[in-house]
C-alpha cells in the first residue's frame, strides 16, 4: 500500500459551522451573540470502507456536520479534505465530481424524492447529469440498483406516494448507490421507519456496505443502531465532538460523562424505570455565549476549570479520544 | 365490574374519502380500570391513534365511528351530545399528545394556562375553590414536582420560549392540577431526546401513582410500554391481535406479529451480528388480506389463515390472541 492509499478518505479539521441568529439592527442592539455555533471545532477522519457513526441528541450538530461535508452548508472555518484534496472552498464547477462522490440518504425519504417524478426518473436523472453511463445503459443500471436495494424492478413506474416508508428509503438508497459514491452520509435513515421495517433497512445497509465496501457516515440518535452498523462512533453534544472510539471500546470503556449517561439510558430500556440515577440539570443553551464545557450543568464530574474553557481533545489511547478534563476520574 | 373507568366494545372507525369509506379501526374492545395504565402498541398505520381519537371524538369531520358501547364511569358516551361531550372532556379527561406545542395557546404565558386549569377545576369541591384562590403558589409547587425548580420564572414565559421537554413537563403539571379520571397519552415522548424522554417517562409513572386515574398510553415503542403499562393491547392493521398483562405478553408473546415486533425491538438492546426481520410491510387499509391480516408476513401461515379472519381466543388470565395457532377451544 502506498502512503497515499493510507490517507483517510475524508478528513475534517477544526470544522466550525454557525448560523445567524439575529441580523442588522437587532444584532447590533442585542446583548446576546449574533451566531449560534452548530458545529464548533470538530475534527475527525473517515477511512476507506469504514462506517463511522455520529451519535447525539437533536441539536447536537450531527446533521449539520453531514450536510457541511457535502457542502450543502458553508463552514465558517476549518477544512474538509476528500482523498487529500481540500474541497472546503471549491467553486460549483470544480465541486461537481465531488457531488457525485459524496451522496446522502435523508431521514425523510418522502421529502427527498420529487412527488411528480417516477422512481425511474429519480434514478435516471443523476446518472445522465453526471454522465455515469451511456443513455442505452441507464435502464440496466436502474434495474441493478433497485434489485440491490431489494425492490422489484417494476417499481420504476411508481410515484413516491405509491410506496411505503420502507420502500421509499430503499429507493433513496438505490439512488445514492447508482453514483458509486466514495462516501455516503446517511442521516437518521431509519428513525422514521416502523420497528418491523427498521430491521430490514439496517440489514440492507449492512449487506451493501459489506458487499461493496462502501464508506458511510451514519448519523443517528440511537446508540443501539450505531452499535449494530458502525466500526467507530463519535459522540456529539451541542456542537462539540466529546468522544470518539471504536464501537466495542466506546461501549465497554466510555470515558466522557455524557457518553456514560447515554449508555445508561440503554440499560434502563432493558429493565424498568426504577433504581437508576437520573441525569439532572438542564441541557446547554446553544444560543448562549458560554466559553466553558457545554456539559457543565449536567456533569457529575465538573470542577471549577470546566467553567473556564471547553476541554480540548485528549487521547485516552490510540484511536480513542475524549474532550473532558476529568476523564481519568470516570 | 364497578372499578372500570372506560369500557369500549366493538369500536370501528374510518374515514370517508371521495364517496368510499376506508375503515382503519375494526372491532376494538378495551377496558381500563381505575389506577391502571393500559398501553396500545402498534406501528404507524395500525390504528392506535385513531382508536384513542375516536373514543375522545377528536377525529375530523370526515371520520366515521361506530361502537356497540363506550362507557365512561357509567355514562354512555355514544349518547352524549357534542356539547355535553366537550364539557366532559374539559372536566374529567386529559390528553397528552406527541407535540406539546399544540396544547398551548401561543399568545398566552405559561401562568395563564395553569390558572385556567385551577379555575376550571374549582367546581369540583370546596377544597378546589381554595386551591383556585391560591393558584399561584400551587402552580409553582406543581412545576417543582415535575422537575422545573424555577417555576416562578417559567410562569412568565411564552410557550415558544420553552424546550420540548419543558413544555411536556408543564403540560404534565397541568394534568396534575386538573386531576382527571382518564388520561389519554399519545406518543408523549416521541419528539424528545433519549435523556429527556427518560425523565418524562418517570413523570408519567409519578402521575399514575399520584392520581389513581385510568390511563391509556398509545405508543409504538415496546420498551416504553414495558416500563409503564400494566396491560397492553397490540394492534395490527386496525385490529387488536393480542392483549394481556404486560409482563406475561413480554415474557411469552403468543401472536407471531407480537413475537416479531418484540424480537425486532429488543434485538438492538444486545450486541448482534444480524437483526431478525419481519418480511414485507403493513397492508394498506384499502387492500387488506382476505383472512388473517398478518398472514402474508407470517412464518407460521397455513392455508386456513387465508380463508378467514381468526377470532379472538381467550387464553385465560386476561390474555387473548387473534391467531389460528391458539384456536383449540
Amino acid at each position: 500500500m502506498t502512503p497515499r492509499d493510507e490517507a483517510p478518505l475524508l478528513a475534517v479539521r477544526n470544522l466550525l459551522v454557525r448560523f445567524r441568529l439575529r441580523q442588522g439592527m437587532t444584532a447590533a442592539l442585542s446583548k446576546g451573540p449574533t451566531y449560534l455555533k452548530a458545529v464548533d471545532d470538530v475534527s475527525f477522519d473517515v477511512r476507506r470502507g469504514e462506517v463511522l457513526g455520529l451519535v447525539g441528541e437533536s441539536g447536537s450538530g450531527k446533521t449539520t456536520i453531514g450536510k457541511t461535508i457535502l457542502r450543502l452548508y458553508k463552514p465558517a472555518d476549518g477544512v474538509i479534505e476528500v482523498n487529500g484534496v481540500d474541497i472546503t472552498h471549491l467553486g460549483e464547477r470544480r465541486l461537481k465530481p465531488y457531488r457525485r462522490d459524496l451522496q446522502m440518504v435523508f431521514q425523510d425519504p418522502l421529502s427527498s424524492l420529487n412527488p411528480r417524478h417516477t422512481v425511474r426518473t429519480a434514478l435516471a436523472t443523476p446518472l445522465l447529469l453526471h454522465a455515469i453511463c451511456r443513455a442505452d445503459e441507464v435502464e440496466t443500471r436502474i434495474d441493478e440498483a433497485l434489485s440491490r436495494a431489494g425492490l422489484p424492478t417494476n417499481f420504476k413506474r411508481r410515484y413516491p406516494h405509491e410506496m411505503s416508508g420502507g420502500q421509499l428509503q430503499r429507493v433513496a438508497i438505490a439512488r445514492a448507490l447508482t453514483m458509486s459514491p466514495a462516501l455516503v452520509v446517511a442521516d437518521e435513515p431509519v428513525s422514521k421507519l416502523d420497528v418491523s421495517v427498521r430491521a430490514q433497512i439496517l440489514n440492507l445497509f449492512k449487506d451493501l456496505q459489506q458487499a461493496f465496501n462502501i464508506t458511510i457516515i451514519f448519523i443517528t440518535h440511537d446508540l443501539r443502531v450505531a452499535r449494530y452498523l458502525c466500526h467507530r462512533i463519535g459522540v456529539m453534544y451541542f456542537g462539540k465532538l466529546v468522544e470518539i472510539a471504536p464501537t466495542e471500546e466506546l461501549f465497554s470503556a466510555p470515558k466522557h460523562p455524557y457518553t456514560k449517561a447515554l449508555l445508561g439510558t440503554l440499560d434502563e430500556s432493558a429493565a424498568t424505570l426504577e433504581g437508576q440515577s437520573a441525569v439532572a440539570g438542564e441541557a446547554f443553551n446553544p444560543a448562549a455565549d458560554t466559553v466553558g464545557c457545554r456539559y457543565f450543568d449536567r456533569c457529575p464530574l465538573r470542577v471549577e476549570r470546566c467553567r473556564a474553557a471547553h476541554p480540548s481533545f485528549e487521547d485516552v489511547k490510540s484511536g480513542h479520544g475524549v474532550a473532558c478534563y476529568e476523564w481519568r476520574r470516570s | 365490574m364497578s372499578d372500570v373507568t372506560l369500557s369500549v366494545r366493538g369500536l370501528d372507525a374510518g374515514f370517508s374519502m371521495g364517496g368510499s369509506t376506508v375503515m382503519v379501526v375494526r372491532d376494538v374492545d378495551l377496558d381500563i380500570r381505575k389506577g391502571e395504565m393500559v398501553g396500545i402498541i402498534g406501528e404507524s398505520g395500525s390504528g392506535k391513534t385513531v382508536t384513542g381519537m375516536s373514543i375522545l371524538r377528536l377525529l375530523p369531520d370526515n371520520a366515521v365511528t361506530h361502537a356497540e358501547r363506550i362507557d365512561f364511569l357509567g355514562t354512555d358516551l355514544l349518547g352524549l351530545s357534542a356539547e355535553a361531550f366537550r364539557e366532559l372532556r374539559g372536566r374529567r379527561i386529559a390528553m397528552v399528545f406527541q407535540d406539546p406545542v399544540g396544547a398551548f395557546n401561543p399568545a398566552k404565558k405559561v401562568e395563564w394556562h395553569l390558572k385556567e386549569i385551577f379555575e376550571r377545576s374549582a367546581a369540583k369541591s370546596p377544597a378546589h375553590v381554595d386551591r383556585a384562590k391560591n393558584w399561584h403558589g400551587a402552580a409553582i409547587q406543581l412545576l417543582k414536582d415535575v422537575g422545573i425548580p424555577h417555576g416562578a420564572d417559567v410562569m412568565h414565559l411564552f410557550p415558544h420560549q420553552l424546550s420540548g421537554g419543558m413544555l411536556q413537563r408543564t403540560l404534565i403539571a397541568m394534568v396534575l392540577a386538573f386531576e382527571p379520571d382518564l388520561i389519554v397519552a399519545d406518543e408523549p415522548t416521541t419528539n424528545l431526546d433519549n435523556i429527556v424522554e427518560r425523565q418524562i417517562l418517570r413523570l408519567f409513572r409519578d402521575l399514575q401513582n399520584r392520581l389513581d386515574c385510568a390511563f391509556l398510553f398509545i405508543t409504538h415503542d415496546m420498551s416504553i410500554a414495558h416500563m409503564l403499562c400494566d396491560r397492553i393491547a397490540v394492534m395490527y392493521a386496525g385490529r387488536i391481535v393480542e392483549t394481556g398483562p404486560t409482563k406475561q405478553v413480554f415474557a411469552d408473546p403468543k401472536h407471531p406479529y407480537t413475537q416479531g415486533l418484540l424480537a425486532s425491538a429488543l434485538a438492538l438492546d444486545t450486541k448482534t451480528e444480524r437483526l431478525k426481520e419481519i418480511p414485507g410491510e403493513l397492508p394498506s387499509p384499502t387492500d387488506l388480506p382476505p383472512g388473517c391480516l398478518f398472514e402474508p408476513r407470517c412464518d407460521f401461515a397455513k392455508p386456513e389463515c387465508r380463508a378467514k379472519l381468526p377470532a379472538m381466543s381467550d387464553l385465560g388470565g386476561g390474555r387473548g390472541v387473534r391467531c389460528v395457532l391458539y384456536n383449540h377451544a
